[in-house]
């Protein structure tokens, strides 16, 4: 998200609807507290409007909602139907002769939807190159590991198959994930889908690769030991 | 923006997000929406 907001992103936070921006889908909807975080560190709202998330009368709630959050180009929070947005957003600027890009965050648990692979198979017909997929693939959804579950692996080969210039990198890795977005400028023709191997709960020790950790809150001294780790 | 730079950024976010969650904590309650570009799901 770093990266995305501060490096990548064509956006302007004092013209949230500017037409020619790139678009962001947070497929994975449920890590708004991420999105809201980046939105408010890149000034489209004030910090202070953080601590009314999930507040009844807050804009910020569990999951994104674009009519209320500046900076949110699409609600979400039903898995599987980001890559189908974003995939409309990419064939509507190359429509309009737009050259604005789309990004699209998906999750490693997400991608066992039906409806990603479907939309995945339109990203390809349409040689979206003005998409970027980024696969968030901690290996951890909120019953367990992947391979518990119902395994998506190999995520690479899948998205290969489906006609995706695919570059797997390490998630916490801000050269890499830089390069990465360089490399999908540069590809044409095709979709590209940066697999980003990361850690859940990165940088708070009781926190990392914890599936239990996937929507609960911390307690006091949890939160106050994670602020000291960070 | 440089590495280092971007290192900070991504320090800030963290602590955005435990902020949230944490003051979030006794908050069950969630808003209904309603967004009939989401295909009529309602997100909650």
């Amino acid at each position: 998200m770093a990266v995305l907001y501060f490096d990548e992103l064509n956006i302007k936070e004092n013209d949230p609807n500017w037409k020619k921006r790139d678009r962001l889908v947070l497929s994975k909807g449920h890590c708004s507290p991420a999105l809201y975080a980046a939105l408010a560190e890149r000034g489209y709202f004030s910090k202070e409007d953080l601590k009314g998330f999930r507040n009844i009368t807050s804009n910020l709630q569990g999951h994104p909602n674009m009519n209320d959050v500046p900076g949110v180009d699409m609600s979400s929070g039903s898995l599987g139907q980001g890559l189908s947005v974003a995939n409309g957003m990419a064939i509507s600027g190359k429509l309009d002769n737009k050259d604005y890009r789309v990004y699209c965050i998906l999750g490693d648990g997400e991608i066992e939807e039906g409806q990603i692979w479907e939309a995945a198979m339109a990203s390809n017909k349409y040689r979206l190159d003005n998409l970027c997929v980024i696969v968030d693939n901690n290996n951890l959804q909120i019953d367990g590991t992947i391979e518990e579950v119902m395994s998506s692996y190999p995520i690479d080969k899948k998205f290969e198959s489906f006609g995706f210039n695919v570059i797997t990198i390490d998630g916490h890795n801000m050269g890499e994930i830089k390069e990465a977005f360089e490399n999908a400028k540069q590809t044409k023709n095709k979709p590209t889908c940066i697999i980003a191997k990361t850690i859940k709960g990165k940088g708070i020790s009781f926190m990392e690769n914890q599936a239990g950790w996937h929507g609960k809150a911390p307690n006091q001294e949890q939160y106050e030991q994670a602020l000291k780790e960070l | 923006m440089n590495i280092k730079e971007l290192e900070n950024k991504a320090k800030e976010i963290r602590k955005g997000i435990i902020e949230q969650v944490y003051l979030a904590r006794f908050r069950s309650s969630r808003r209904f929406t309603f967004d009939s570009r989401c295909n009529g799901s309602f997100i909650f």
